[in-house]
């Protein structure tokens, strides 16, 4: 599958990353350049340089060949042009987009973006379910809230503190997929040993998110 | 006649003037207070400070009973947004859309919107000028 990624701060990084690691082919779209130098150095994409609101960058993103395009700007107006742009010009079969003003929401789909990430209403619904710790920081909920990608601090105190991947007992449908150490990245496997202050990238199901992070870190959503 | 203007720049400045001159009534938004200094003394119409992309301040302005809706900020983006609300949820009858860069005219091509570019507008009317002066 071919993904465009337009816009967006550390988490298109980490998306990225995701999708790729899936065996998808991801293309960026950024209008920040050291951004895109550095995100062209560290993931094997295509990395477009410009403003992903003009027909023509979209257009050099490879867009009409594209099966899914993700607008993640902080503009909404913005987000909302490029997913027009997206399905309206270049076709692309399914647009995603995430908004940034909750009342929003309801415009976008009524003018047919297909399926809309509200980043308030995400976060307010966070704050609800008490999340209280300050290592758990849930960076996207996809899916319609069935799939979550969670980053999790590990401490001296955590559970998974010096323990190998393959010694953790994480439910079968959970991943991690990436330790940050030490501003480096390991793609973990079954013998990686964790350490305190590693940063993991969990990608769990919203059923089991509670006991993967009790099993990292001891405490649950 | 009941109009909304979004941008009041110096074309949605001149052009809130214009009609409020001449008797219509008229809202302006911009979401600077600053570039209301754009209308003129005679302007008698309405000014909102704020975003016209947020759908509360369009509420604000009553699009609902609007006839006519001009976006001419200086943001495509938010003229292609507030000209889609305009169309899509409030059914305003007559819509106008200005275009700053003359490539996203392209996502206007299914719509009924009107939509004006300056710099083809201006353009043409040289290229014209000087055809016409060849002849």
């Amino acid at each position: 599958m071919k993904l465009i990624l337009v816009g967006g701060d550390k988490a298109t990084y980490y998306l990225a990353q995701t999708f790729a690691a899936k065996g998808h082919r991801v293309v960026l779209v950024n209008k920040d350049r050291d951004y895109c130098e550095e995100l062209s150095e560290k993931l094997k994409a295509l990395v477009v340089c410009g403003d992903g609101s003009q027909p023509s960058v979209l257009e050099d993103a490879g867009s009409r060949s594209a099966d899914a395009l993700l607008a993640l700007t902080p503009d909404d107006p913005a987000n909302l042009l490029i997913c027009q742009l997206a399905r309206e010009v270049f076709s692309v079969p399914r647009t995603f987009s995430i908004i940034n003003n909750p009342t929003n929401e309801k415009i976008f789909k009524e003018l047919g973006v297909e399926q809309v990430f509200n980043k308030t209403t995400l976060l307010s619904e966070l704050v609800e379910q008490k999340v209280t710790s300050e290592n758990i920081d849930t960076i996207l909920s996809l899916a319609g809230g069935r799939v979550n990608v969670t980053q999790v601090v590990l401490t001296d105190d955590s559970p998974a503190t010096n323990q190998k991947l393959e010694e953790l007992a994480l439910p079968p449908d959970s991943v991690i997929g990436t330790v940050i150490r030490d501003e480096g990245i390991i793609v973990p496997r079954g013998d990686t040993k964790l350490q305190a202050d590693d940063e993991l990238l969990v990608f769990t199901l919203n059923t089991n998110q509670g006991e993967v992070l009790e099993a990292l870190v001891g405490s649950k959503l | 006649m009941y109009t909304i203007i979004v941008g009041c720049g110096r074309t949605g400045g001149e052009l809130a003037s214009r009609l409020s001159r001449a008797g219509h009534e008229v809202v302006i938004i911009d979401r600077s207070e600053a570039s209301f200094a754009n209308l003129s003394p005679e302007f008698t119409g309405f000014k909102l400070h704020g975003n016209a992309a947020e759908l509360s301040l369009l509420e604000e302005a009553k699009i609902d009973r609007a006839d006519v809706f001009v976006a001419t900020s200086d943001d495509d983006n938010v003229n292609y947004m507030t000209s889609r609300i305009a169309s899509c949820i409030f059914n305003v009858p007559r819509i106008l859309v200005r275009i700053n860069e003359p490539e996203k005219e392209i996502l206007y091509e299914k719509t009924e919107l009107e939509t004006f570019s300056p710099t083809t507008l201006l353009a043409g009317q040289l290229a014209n000028t000087i055809t016409d002066n060849l002849e």
